[in-house]
């Protein structure tokens, strides 16, 4: 349950840009989230209607947009989409691999009113 | 009134990574090397380290982080390490910061420093501490698919020690199954196993511990 100390830092992160860009108030952020990113999308959003109270956020909007994984297959080369784990590679049936993405935790936007 | 969208594309996290890479530098500069201990509540974190102080003595010192009390700092300091004992308070891992500030109190250069983090396989794993290395350890009571239903522990790690092999007649752990589910998800995952009671793997440990000093403090 460390969500919330995620959710903190984002608004702290978030309030920074609104503070350099002079805008009053924060509408929506988009937040990127890795399938093995470690938060847990559900918790992400109930920390943040808690923790935006009497900040600049307060009624924003908060965006997930859920970032599947992608494992490069290191006997075959294939680039692919695991659907659970272990990984396994759907074309030569190669356990395991290096996950190339599905870590993030990024803002990618912030939609102020300025 | 006007809206604006701003691209960012900046991770959450960008404030522990910057105070991070703050204690990577302060820590290489005092040529310190400094691994990151991960695992579940009760797998043998404090344990091994009592273990490897007896062989390094005052070379080493840990940072350990709990919810509540400073029982594993005394319990280190019985065996003649420094320990610094950071209180969390209720939270599930540890950050940063919170270790910049430990480190205040950190006297002299230990050549090693361990972060014992908070006992917990899931979130620990998301918050880089500044160490140069990290270890995950899995104790063989708990299972041997926990790589798959803790994945971000493993994926992360550098080091999986496998604890408790004195435990394998007794417990349905298969080692073998254990190392695969790991390596499936970190393919570069080195594995040693240890025992604290029977001292398997003790050796093996120190070994690497120097060597990666070595590798990364060529002239010390």
């Amino acid at each position: 349950m460390h969500e919330a100390s995620l959710i903190q830092a984002l608004l702290e992160q978030v309030q920074d840009l609104a503070r350099r860009e002079g805008a009053r108030r924060i509408l929506r952020i988009q937040l990127r989230v890795g399938r093995f990113s470690t938060a847990v999308p559900e918790l992400l959003e109930s920390a943040f209607e808690i923790l935006k109270q009497g900040t600049p956020a307060e009624e924003a909007r908060l965006d997930l947009h859920l970032e599947p994984a992608r494992v490069r297959c290191e006997t075959c080369g294939l680039e692919y989409e695991p659907e659970d784990l272990p990984f396994v590679c759907p074309r030569c049936g190669t356990w395991g691999g290096t996950l190339l993405q599905g870590r993030d935790l990024v803002i990618e936007a912030v939609d102020l009113e300025v | 009134m006007a809206q604006k969208r701003v691209v960012l594309e900046e991770g959450i996290l960008k404030s522990n990574d910057l105070l991070a890479q703050k204690v990577r530098e302060d820590l290489r500069r005092r040529r310190i090397l400094v691994t990151n201990l991960l695992s579940s509540p009760g797998a043998g974190k404090t344990a091994l380290l009592e273990a490897l102080a007896q062989n390094l003595g005052p070379q080493m010192a840990v940072i350990v982080g709990d919810v509540q009390t400073r029982r594993d700092a005394e319990r280190l300091e019985r065996h003649g390490i420094q320990a610094v004992q950071i209180v969390t308070g209720g939270t599930c891992h540890l950050e940063a910061r919170m270790v910049l500030r430990a480190l205040e109190e950190l006297q002299g250069t230990p050549r090693y420093l361990f972060i014992e983090n908070v006992g917990n396989l899931v979130c620990p794993a998301g918050f880089d501490l500044g160490e140069q290395q990290r270890w995950v350890l899995l104790s063989t009571p708990e299972g041997d698919d926990k790589p798959l239903k803790y994945p971000e522990a493993f994926l992360t790690s550098h080091v999986l020690v496998i604890t408790k092999m004195d435990l394998v007649p007794h417990v349905p752990f298969d080692v073998d199954q254990a190392e695969a589910y790991a390596r499936s998800l970190n393919p570069r995952l080195r594995i040693f196993h240890t025992s604290v009671i029977t001292g398997e793997g003790l050796e093996a440990l120190l070994a690497h511990l120097e060597h990666t000093y070595r590798s990364l403090f060529p002239d010390a």
